[in-house]
């Protein structure tokens, strides 16, 4: 997984069980990213649902507006995707500062999600993420 | 542990007793010299007395404590009457007792000039022991009329059953009464959480989601609340306990139960009156 950004846009075999399945090695030598989902310019609408779901799964979360802002570590960051349809459906992007979530989220089929937010595919993902690094 | 005094009264001290006033009067008991003595060859009407109170107190210490919602002081009680029970030997006991019967009974030749008076002190024990027998009768009685939240009545599955069906009833609603928004979305995540308590099912965000039959986000508030309010709490999941999901609380399952089984005695008796109206 080179850029931050690479979705494939397909959805798990099993949607209850998320395709990331398997064990994720833990970072030798760095601390576990905190549990914290990053917001960059998401509309309310669907930031209040991310934000409901997250932090009924304990997750900390953080909105930061449109333009460039310095994200405290973050385990997940979602953003807008620019597009001419309405701006509650836009496509968002999922990805983490970690090279090793990302590949997760991109096996996950989060990396561009499909509108409108799907928690039934976002719940697992904070699921898998939430678990730390043993 | 239990002390006899030779003439007038004595006490038949019982352990722990003396923390709650109730346990003190059904349980101190006296001894009273040419008290009612035992009848019948060892099984008599003291003897089966005993083993009444004895089953009775047993049953009452065992099942009490784990009928959720019973009082500090029942737990306490009970727990008691179990520690006391247990320390007796009444075997031994009774069978002095009968001994001391059989002396008593027509046609015995009493031992009564002996003069190592072992025949009256084990009367005496076997008294106090009918007493004590009879105490402990009187304390299960009090346990077992203590008001109990739990349906004691009703089996689990039935009220589950129940539940299950008010959950299926309301899914209903949407096909028979297409376009009517009724919502009630906590009423049935409680349904839900309880179906899935029962059957030792971990229940999904998503899926608590879809059980509250409103939009996704309207489900997630509700969800937020109830947990906020303890009615649903997070528990770790069986398979990878670094994982968690929701579940009800422990209490709020009960008083669902609770009033599944009052719903169920409540429908049985509107039948009933409805059945009588019908045969008129």
């Amino acid at each position: 997984m080179e850029g931050p950004i690479a979705g494939t846009g397909r959805q798990p075999d099993r949607p209850d069980q998320p395709a990331l399945a398997g064990h994720r090695p833990a970072r030798a030598g760095t601390a576990p990213l905190p549990r914290r989902l990053a917001l960059f310019d998401v509309t309310p609408t669907v930031a209040e649902t991310v934000t409901l779901l997250a932090e009924l799964l304990d997750w900390e979360v953080v909105a930061f507006p449109a333009g460039p802002a310095s994200c405290p570590p973050a385990r997940l960051c979602l953003a807008m995707l620019p597009d001419a349809g309405c701006r509650d459906r836009l496509p968002v992007a999922a990805w983490s500062p970690d090279a090793i979530l990302n590949e997760h989220i991109s096996r996950a089929g989060l990396s561009i999600m499909d509108q409108p937010l799907c928690i039934a595919i976002m719940e697992p993902v904070l699921l898998w993420l939430s678990i730390d690094p043993e | 542990m239990i002390d006899v005094s030779e003439g007038g009264q004595s006490q038949l001290p019982v352990t722990g007793m003396s923390a709650g006033g109730m346990a003190a009067s059904a349980i101190s008991v006296s001894a009273i010299s040419g008290g009612p003595a035992l009848g019948g060859r060892g099984r008599g009407r003291g003897g089966q007395r005993g083993d009444r109170a004895r089953s009775a107190a047993l049953a009452a210490s065992t099942a009490m404590p784990e009928a959720a919602g019973a009082s500090a002081d029942a737990l306490q009680l009970a727990a008691t009457v179990r520690r006391d029970l247990a320390a007796l030997d009444f075997a031994a006991l009774q069978a002095l007792a009968g001994g001391v019967a059989a002396d008593d009974a027509p046609g015995a030749v009493p031992d009564r000039g002996s003069g190592d008076g072992s025949a009256d002190h084990a009367a005496a024990i076997a008294r106090q022991v009918a007493d004590m027998a009879q105490g402990l009768a009187a304390l299960a009685d009090k346990l077992a009329g203590q008001p109990q939240p739990a349906p004691l009545d009703v089996a689990e599955a039935d009220c589950i059953a129940f539940i299950e069906s008010q959950f299926r009833i309301r899914r209903l609603r949407g096909r028979h009464l297409p376009g009517l928004a009724l919502g009630e979305p906590a009423w049935d995540i409680l349904l839900d959480l309880a179906i899935t308590h029962y059957w030792r099912r971990e229940t999904s965000v998503t899926s608590l989601c879809i059980a509250a039959d409103v939009p996704s986000t309207t489900a997630l508030r509700w969800i937020s609340s109830m947990t906020k309010a303890g009615l649903i709490v997070r528990r770790p999941c069986q398979r990878d306990g670094r994982r968690s999901f929701l579940a009800i609380a422990p209490e709020t399952y009960q008083a669902m139960l609770a009033l599944a089984a009052d719903a169920l005695r409540t429908d049985a008796r509107v039948r009933q009156r409805y059945q009588r109206n019908g045969g008129n």
